[in-house]
């Protein structure tokens, strides 16, 4: 029991300097994301790697679900992020329209993002530096490809985030 | 679900109602008010797109930027042959201003609904095919507002719905996603 209250005090002293750096703008971010869901078993697999700071997001992506020429699909993403409840929410949730290009063609993208502290709930300390956190998007990417503008859904699209 | 948004849609109209009556001005609090629209939707599986239209009711805290929104989706009912098929929506989101500059909003909304529909064939007895799916919504909208206390809107946006699975398609992450890209103008006082 003297343990885990001592444990909750140190996370505790932890979420002190998180909410300075938060309110400071100084929070950085790298998460990786694996899959998304899709409407066929199995869902689809879409590695993704993105990296913020300053509310600006750069990420890469690959679809294996989608192809261009053969080959799984590979972009790469510049975005703004607005937070709609910000670095010191329990739950942290943002929406990010970003532009970029693809191995089909040019891509705009939409994002609704949230990340959830992997902590117990009662320690509501927001986004606290090297503390995993869990990702889940729902993300709308518009590819203009030579023929069509195709509009591409990834139904929670799961991650990890990585603050520091 | 649909008591729900019987309860809220009593909620918005008897605001509304209250405002006229009261002649509260939203400038300063609170405000409500209706935009409606047409556009493109894109069934799940599917990479057509279709004609749709919506109508949307909403309740606005001012100084938060924040609102509750009602949204409702249709797709006329399309007709060829034997075959027949028409898409329904209704939505519940709360949301958010995210960024503003001049006239112009960006929102963010998140919420939830149902997505109803039917597949009938005329042809085996008028057999028909009801589905209907609950699930998570989220919508990016650019707004411009002008007029006398930024009464009149035109909006720009973009709505993502993704049908809920059971059990046993989250297993195999399975999701049904549907898309809307909707024009629409609007008015609030």
């Amino acid at each position: 029991m003297t343990n885990r209250i001592v444990l909750a005090l140190l996370l505790l002293a932890a979420c002190l300097p998180a909410s300075a750096s938060a309110a400071n703008g100084k929070i950085r971010k790298v998460s990786a994301q694996y899959a998304a869901f899709a409407p066929n078993a199995g869902g689809q697999v879409t590695y993704g790697l993105r990296a913020s700071w300053n509310d600006r997001e750069v990420g890469l992506f690959q679809n294996h679900y989608l192809t261009a020429g053969g080959n799984p699909l590979v972009g790469a993403v510049y975005a703004f992020r607005f937070p709609v409840c910000d670095e010191s929410c329990m739950v942290h949730m943002h929406l990010q329209t970003g532009i970029g290009g693809t191995s089909a063609g040019p891509l705009a993208e939409f994002l609704w993002g949230t990340e959830i502290p992997l902590l117990p709930l009662a320690l509501n300390g927001g986004t606290i530096p090297y503390v995993p956190m869990l990702r889940v998007d729902l993300a709308s990417h518009w590819v203009a490809t030579r023929s069509r503008l195709i509009m591409w859904s990834y139904p929670f699209w799961v991650g990890v985030t990585l603050p520091f | 679900m649909k008591r729900v948004m019987k309860f809220l849609l009593g909620g918005l109209l008897g605001a509304s109602v209250f405002s006229v009556e009261t002649g509260a001005r939203a400038a300063t609090n609170w405000r409500t008010g209706a935009i409606v629209g047409a556009g493109v939707m894109q069934q799940p599986s599917s990479q057509y797109f279709l004609m749709a239209y919506s109508a949307n009711a909403f309740l606005e805290f001012a100084p938060a930027k924040a609102a509750i929104s009602l949204t409702a989706f249709g797709r006329p009912r399309f007709s060829a042959g034997n075959y027949e098929d028409q898409d329904f929506g209704g939505l519940v989101e709360l949301r958010k201003g995210v960024a503003a500059r001049g006239s112009f909003s960006l929102g963010a909304s998140i919420g939830g609904g149902q997505m109803r529909g039917y597949v009938k064939s005329k042809e085996v007895d008028g057999t028909r095919s009801d589905y209907r799916m609950d699930g998570v919504s989220a919508t990016v909208d650019l707004r411009y507002a002008t007029g006398k206390d930024a009464r009149f809107s035109a909006q720009l946006s973009h709505t993502m719905f993704s049908g809920l699975s059971t059990a046993l398609e989250t297993k195999a992450r399975v999701a049904w996603p549907w898309s809307f890209v909707m024009l629409g103008i609007g008015y609030s006082a």
